[in-house]
């Protein structure tokens, strides 16, 4: 049985890969025990806030490969273990028992090469099925560079797979990462995403991959800019139809090299782009609309509000006839507001007082909308900038002051606000 | 004022609108648990639950706004809040009245009210799903004991049996002394007539221990984030947490 000891060390490794959804995969589960639930299950909240849902645990930290990021490498002498395929099912089906988990999150340090690392875990999933009977949620880590006939036998056994993209270019993950290549990385997203759509065009595959497949990448390790970032996370949603991109904030380790920064990006970079993934996702944006390739997300405001104050031609939107696609672009204006002006407008004409009362943050939306063609929002565009700007900053990430943004340092040295 | 004294039942609800139809009034509060310190002028009436006169209600309801209107009303007064009771109430007479379907209007008062009065239980059965923690008997059996606001056991037994299929389970709202128990073949709710007594088996401690290692070990410490884990996981519910 697997000791307190390893559970540490591949626990403590394992854990700066992100992805910790258990949603996605409607399953009534075969074998003796556990089933999916579609909307995923959070059973507890660390202490910076993520949700727990998964045993997200490394097979064994054995690395024979050598990423400056990693705390794993190779060249470090880190503490070192493994877990038997018996172990960690074991470890698995007593702690979704108890209802600690809705699943298994597997990955692993690449020993000795890809297929080999491939197929224990290959091991242990299909152990996990058929030998313990598991039916709850698997989400496999893919090794890059493995054999596809190992990796199209995986996506039979688990509900997701990803494999990591790293670096946001090619260069960094050269440079960063030079055992891995961005061929070997893409050619399974491929070959995933093809087999996912086997049988018809359009359909999934029954029982194959049925929460898809998600990437990651670092962020603040390397230079590019979140203009880049972002087009890529769309080419990835658009052309492998993957669930979803994980960003990890760089956090360095002991190990000092001049190609790696320092000190840790801020928690608020990793925020901004989780804010305008959210946008690709669910609000209709394209990377385009957000930013150009060589820009920064803004600080001082979210991305939605940003492209608000970017298109000012495009407001006042009238509440009671402007369609959803542009009701959910309205600053305050969230995909539940938004649902539910549209449901509710068809019983009847909608005032400022509805609106309150479904909890439309109007602090923010007045000065975008009109209701019933009467506007409650201030005229004046700058003051409308001030007042959005010192709201997003109660986000408490990072110090602003009056002086931080030049367009107010500016107004205020002139006396004007 | 008038208030409506009923049972704490759905039909009991259902008899009071039936009362208020028929004396043509409308009473300001209706509530299961009448207070004690009243106002001058109060009048509370005391409302006999009758199986014929809330069938009736009933059947106009699911007339008007469908089999759902009924299992939303259900799931909206298993909540805790004392004022559970008069916004049903309101919420049918408005369904009544109106001779539709009113659930999106949700620009009027009573619409939102009583969403949010079913969403907040909703909410809570939804955690509870993550939050509770079994612990293996000595015989097997899967026991869970929680304290929730709102009296949701039956609501989430049914997730529980999909989930363990063969293993039995008992869950015990300790709060409400009531059990949902799973014997491999039925479900049953019920309030326990004799106190439990649990005897936990010895493996227990040690998964208890490795969660809490692992726990532990899933913290990134440079990312801490109190207000937000409080948001996510309020602290009312940490004490039958193992990892707390």
């Amino acid at each position: 049985m697997l000791d307190g000891e390893r559970l540490k060390i591949l626990t403590e490794s394992a854990k700066y890969d992100v992805s910790c959804s258990s949603s996605g995969s409607k399953r009534s589960g075969e074998g003796t025990l556990g089933d999916c639930s579609k909307g995923g299950i959070c059973h507890s909240f660390t202490a910076d806030g993520r949700c727990v849902s998964l045993l997200k645990i490394l097979l064994t930290n054995k690395c024979c490969y050598d990423c400056l990021y990693c705390v794993n490498r190779r060249s470090v002498d880190a503490p070192r273990a493994s877990a038997t395929p018996d172990e960690i099912c074991e470890l698995t089906m007593n702690f979704y028992k108890r209802n600690y988990i809705e699943g298994l999150f597997l990955s692993s340090a690449v020993e000795r090469s890809p297929d080999y690392t491939m197929e224990r875990l290959l091991e242990t999933v299909i152990k996990l099925r058929k030998q313990y009977g598991f039916g709850g949620y698997i989400h496999l880590k893919g090794v890059p560079g493995a054999d596809r006939l190992l990796i199209e036998r995986a996506g039979m056994y688990v509900d997701r797979m990803s494999f990591n993209i790293e670096l946001p270019t090619e260069n960094s993950l050269r440079l960063l990462a030079p055992q891995k290549s961005a061929k070997t990385i893409f050619a399974p997203m491929r070959q995933l995403s093809d087999d996912i759509y086997k049988d018809e065009p359009g359909k999934f595959r029954r029982g194959f991959l049925p929460a898809g497949q998600t990437t990651q990448m670092i962020v603040g390790a390397s230079p590019e800019k979140d203009g880049h970032i972002l087009r890529l996370t769309q080419g990835l949603y658009d052309k492998y139809k993957l669930k979803r991109v994980y960003f990890s904030s760089y956090v360095p380790t002991n190990f000092k090299t001049e190609y790696l920064p320092t000190t840790p990006v801020g928690l608020l970079r990793e925020h901004r782009l989780y804010q305008a993934d959210w946008l690709l996702r669910f609000y209709g944006f394209s990377a385009k609309e957000i930013l150009d390739e060589d820009e920064n997300l803004e600080v001082g405001y979210d991305p939605k509000c940003h492209w608000a104050l970017k298109n000012p031609h495009r407001f006042p939107v009238e509440v009671n006839t402007a369609d959803y696609e542009m009701l959910v672009r309205v600053p305050g204006i969230g995909i539940r507001s938004a649902r539910r002006i549209v449901s509710a407008r068809k019983y009847g004409k909608l005032d400022f007082e509805m609106l309150k009362r479904m909890r439309v943050v109007l602090k923010r939306a007045k000065h975008f909308i009109t209701v019933g063609g009467k506007f409650f929002g201030n005229d004046d565009f700058r003051v409308i900038k001030n007042l959005l700007l010192l709201d997003s900053s109660s986000d408490n990430y990072t110090q602003l002051s009056l002086f931080s943004n030049d367009e107010i340092s500016g107004s205020v040295l002139t006396g004007e606000v | 004022m008038i208030i409506y004294e009923i049972d704490n039942t759905l039909f009991g609800l259902y008899s009071a609108v039936f009362e208020s139809y028929k004396m043509q009034e409308i009473p300001d509060i209706v509530t299961s648990k009448p207070l004690y310190q009243m106002p001058i002028g109060t009048k509370i009436k005391k409302i006999e639950t009758d199986e014929k006169k809330a069938n009736r209600v009933q059947t106009a309801i699911i007339k008007y706004a469908g089999e759902d209107t009924v299992q939303m009303l259900k799931i909206a007064l298993k909540s805790c809040l004392d004022e559970k009771e008069t916004i049903c109430f309101n919420y049918i007479k408005k369904v009544i009245d109106s001779q539709k379907d009113i659930a999106f209007d949700y620009g009027d008062l009573t619409v939102m009210e009583f969403t949010d009065l079913k969403a907040k239980v909703g909410l809570e059965a939804h955690r509870f799903k993550g939050f509770l923690r079994f612990s293996e008997t000595e015989n097997g059996v899967l026991y869970a004991h929680y304290s929730p606001d709102n009296d949701i056991t039956e609501l989430i037994a049914h997730h529980f049996k999909k989930r363990f299929k063969y293993h039995a389970f008992i869950i015990h709202d300790e709060k409400r002394n009531i059990v949902a128990m799973y014997d491999t073949k039925t479900l049953k709710c019920f309030t326990p007539p004799v106190p439990l007594t649990v005897y936990i088996n010895e493996t227990e401690e040690n998964y208890r221990k490795l969660w809490k290692e692992y726990f532990d070990a899933v913290n990134i410490k440079e990312r801490k984030n109190k207000k937000l884990q409080d948001n996510y996981l309020p602290r009312r519910y940490r004490k039958n947490l193992t990892e707390f």
